[in-house]
């Protein structure tokens, strides 16, 4: 097994550090910040929601808040809090619409209400910008700068990775540390998340939001 | 306070304010980016190599993680996290680690391997 031995080493030419490994880095930067902005434009503001749905899920929430914090307040104080609201649950006083039949209802079809179909296309959109931009940035490096060794890791790894960090490189004898550019892209991809989360701030570095994968883990209070 | 809070459950989630929480965790995030890309360009300019470089990263993974409990939070992590100082111990590791690499391997490239 070789090592990284002077014997070893390839010389890059330093036009491929300035025409390939940085421009990659800063056309990336600049679409993420890009993207960030195109996201903020196109982000509706917020559907105001409806009076009776707020009040429907704010009792709710008071009921709960009250079961977390039974020991804070007086056994008195507990027992007709507790009273009233289990009668106003009771009365479906609080209800959205108190006269829609109790059960048995099947639940309505997302695509027909109007409220659902405007959050998905909040998503959509969302994922169209998160997702377009990065497909685009791959293709212009598969076109111009496919084959480029651009760098080099500077730590060993197996040779299980070749194929990861040597995508678009057909060389069964070179070191696995050496890095092609699509393979630098997905470098970036993934690394710089921390200098959108400084220049951005908020959640912008975070790889599920570059993604769009960010709906499907977020923390439910 | 502090001994409630470690209580676990659903009920606690009344504890906390889901928008200080928010904010908790974004000064949080915004130390972890700040480390990742200043160590990782530290360790690319010192030229570490193989598993120093990793092991400069744990280091400073473990040493701003002890200042954030101590200085951020004053020692009393259940305050500010709903896991306590497991929360601050762990959370992003592996995503400020992707950061580190990005940076180690950039700047040990410029600095060690172009000419």
């Amino acid at each position: 097994m070789a090592t990284l031995g002077e014997a070893k080493q390839m010389i890059l030419d330093p036009a491929i550090r300035d025409w390939v490994l940085l421009p990659i880095m800063v056309v990336m930067l600049l679409v993420g910040v890009l993207r960030h902005h195109i996201t903020v434009l196109i982000t509706g503001t917020p559907k105001k929601p409806q009076l009776k749905a707020v009040r429907e899920s704010k009792a709710l929430m008071r009921g709960s808040q009250l079961r977390a914090f039974r020991n804070a307040i007086p056994p008195h104080a507990f027992a007709s809090r507790k009273a009233f609201l289990t009668e106003a649950y009771d009365q479906g006083k609080y209800l959205k619409n108190p006269n829609a039949p109790k059960e048995g209802v099947p639940a309505p079809n997302p695509m027909t209400d109007p409220d659902m179909m405007e959050g998905m296309m909040e998503g959509m959109k969302k994922q169209v910008t998160n997702m377009v931009p990065q497909m685009l940035i791959m293709g212009w490096i598969n076109f111009f700068f496919q084959g480029f060794v651009v760098i080099k890791l500077p730590f060993p790894l197996t040779l299980r990775f070749k194929s990861m960090l040597q995508s678009g490189v057909d060389t069964r004898d070179m070191d696995v540390t050496w890095v092609s550019s699509l393979s630098w892209y997905f470098l970036n991809l993934f690394g710089l998340s921390s200098v959108f989360t400084l220049i951005l701030g908020d959640n912008n570095g975070n790889i599920l939001y570059i993604l769009g994968l960010h709906h499907y883990n977020e923390p439910i209070y | 306070m502090s001994a409630d809070a470690q209580g676990s459950g659903t009920e606690d989630v009344h504890k906390y304010v889901p928008m200080y929480m928010a904010h908790n965790a974004k000064t949080m995030q915004f130390a972890r980016a700040g480390l990742a890309a200043i160590s990782g360009s530290a360790a690319g300019i010192l030229g570490l190599k193989n598993l120093y470089g990793f092991a400069f990263y744990a280091v400073n993974w473990v040493l701003i993680s002890f200042l954030l409990l101590a200085i951020k939070t004053q020692f009393k992590p259940h305050l500010f996290f709903k896991g306590g100082a497991k929360d601050i111990f762990t959370d992003g590791f592996i995503g400020g680690l992707l950061s580190y690499i990005l940076f180690h391997t950039f700047l040990y490239g410029l600095v060690h391997l172009y000419q």
